[in-house]
């Protein structure tokens, strides 16, 4: 449960660059931010029911009110041999951890890429997602590691920004 | 990681910064604020005088230090800094403070998300602050990855730790939001997010040297040094020089840290109280011509300090390192436009004869 978790949520991030309208990328981070949730859960961690409250429904949901008006570049092709790099990585890297952490990995590297090309809160939230399955996929991780990557700071922050300069 | 400093004197130490930022929001004056601020950071340099005299300590009080004449210079300075940024300003001090006193790597990582909430919100008026919050975004999250890696794989751990935290530090090739930070931002905050903000990514560089990976920091100090040095050439406008030579600098540290120097500490000191000395005073004096002296033979002498355990290592790295510190030191007096042909000669001519003592000292060695 917690591999197929895994992978589907790697599968959408490579769903993620290929978006073009802001309300299908936050469908496409909040369904990242359930998988997480269930690996997270899956993991044993009781934790589970709060990052998928704030990974796939809280900040989702505030980012589609303040994120209302923006608009998602293309990705150019330099942008999907990048992508196809950071996949390679991920799998060579990181495959011999198990799938949790090489799908986790795989989601913070795109999460990055989609940051660097200009949509930097959906970026962060995606790659904040890639987190929660890294943690879930690492054995007897203290609590206070599992809190600090379930909670969605780095997002929350950049949309707390965005808010105060609309 | 190292052990953590308990005690009601480091809780004063990381809490004083925090009250005194609470306090700001209270005061709608800065004549009066401004005041209050250095009151309460001089407090602060005192109290940070009571912790050990370890490296971490010596850390703790540079930090203290720089925040207190930096607090002592915005007072006096005639322009009001809009409000949320001198609020923000102690709150940056103190999660400095905490970074550097915690001894679990995810509350560091805590603390520097604080610090970066910080320097967005002293750049806020600003172009700048999107680009700090991606950079640092992105570095923190990168950092965050490492930190759960750390004990299943320490190497891809320590790459992601080193990347993320040099993004932080404003390390190449995540220098732009520092470059720009410093010459967009009010100069105290500026000054503090570009002197004091790098501190704390060194002293976890430091933890990991022992860890892992010495040649991952010695290329990447390597990086940042040639970047710096040859971005110094381009004419940047003087603050974007000096964070630029900060930038050249932090690398040879980052050099010095992966060849494992014990002077290490003491470098990241002189380069912090350079730069500070450097931003804080008013061009054409003989104190900004001290200051700028003292910056610019500093890559020398952090040459000088590196080049036998760099021999050791392999010899081939006195190559880069030599090139990147004396492009430096030749291109900071031009970059930051030394006014006359005969200061600019009084500025070079120690310089040259460091480099004489350098070569004479390598060849009697």
């Amino acid at each position: 449960m917690s591999a197929f978790a895994a992978v589907l949520a790697a599968l959408l991030s490579i769903g993620l660059l290929c978006a073009r309208r802001i309300e299908t990328a936050l469908w496409f981070c909040s369904l990242q931010g359930m998988c997480a949730a269930v690996a997270l859960g899956a993991s044993g961690s009781g934790f589970a029911p709060a990052a998928l409250v704030l990974n796939a429904v809280a900040v989702p949901l505030v980012a589609w009110r303040v994120l209302a008006d923006a608009v998602l570049s293309a990705p150019s092709p330099r942008s999907w041999l990048l992508a196809a790099v950071l996949l390679v990585v991920a799998a060579a890297g990181f495959g011999s951890f198990g799938n949790g952490i090489a799908s986790g990995i795989t989601v913070v590297l795109l999460g990055l890429l989609l940051a660097a090309q200009g949509t930097t809160m959906i970026g962060l939230l995606s790659a904040q997602n890639g987190v929660v399955l890294v943690a879930a996929a690492i054995p007897d991780l203290p609590l206070t590691s599992v809190v600090a990557a379930a909670i969605p700071l780095l997002p929350a922050i950049c949309l707390g920004h965005a808010w105060l300069r609309r | 990681m190292a052990p953590e400093v308990n005690g009601t004197l480091a809780f004063a130490v990381v809490a004083l910064p925090f009250l005194a930022s609470g306090a700001l929001a209270l005061i709608a004056s800065w004549r009066v604020g401004g005041w209050i601020n250095a009151a309460c950071a001089t407090v602060l340099f005192i109290l940070s005088c009571g912790l050990p005299w370890d490296a971490r300590g010596n850390l703790v009080r540079l930090t203290t230090f720089i925040a207190m004449t930096t607090s002592w210079y915005a007072a006096r300075d005639a322009d009001e800094p809009p409000r949320l940024h001198r609020i923000a300003c102690p709150a940056l001090v103190g999660a400095i403070l905490l970074a550097l006193l915690a001894a679990q790597p995810i509350l560091i990582w805590a603390a520097l998300v604080i610090a970066v909430v910080a320097a967005t919100a002293i750049v806020d008026t600003t172009p700048v602050a999107p680009r700090l919050l991606l950079s640092c975004g992105a570095g923190l999250v990168l950092a965050l990855l490492g930190t759960l890696l750390l004990d299943l794989a320490p190497m891809p751990a320590t790459l992601f730790l080193v990347l993320g935290y040099g993004g932080v530090a404003g390390l190449a090739p995540l220098h732009a939001w520092l470059v720009d930070t410093a010459a967009e931002a009010p100069s105290p905050g500026a000054l503090l997010v570009s002197v004091l903000l790098p501190i704390a990514p060194l002293l976890i560089f430091m933890r990991l040297q022992t860890e892992a990976a010495p040649a991952l920091l010695v290329a990447l100090g390597l990086f940042s040094l040639l970047c710096g040095s040859a971005l110094l050439f381009a004419r940047p406008d003087p603050r974007q020089a000096v964070t630029l030579y900060g930038v050249a600098q932090l690398g040879l540290i980052e050099c010095g840290i992966g060849l494992g120097i014990s002077a290490t500490p003491r470098l990241i000191a002189m380069l912090a109280l350079a730069r500070a000395a450097l931003l804080q005073s008013r061009d054409g004096g003989p104190t900004y011509y001290a200051a700028l002296l003292a910056a610019a033979v500093l890559p020398l002498f952090a040459l000088y300090l590196l080049a036998e355990p760099a021999a050791a290592w392999s010899g081939w790295l006195l190559l880069p390192l030599g090139l990147g510190a004396l492009l430096t030191t030749s291109a900071l007096p031009r970059a930051v436009k030394a006014p006359t042909a005969r200061s600019r000669l009084i500025l070079l001519t120690p310089i040259w004869l460091e480099v004489a003592l350098v070569v004479v000292l390598a060849v009697v060695e």
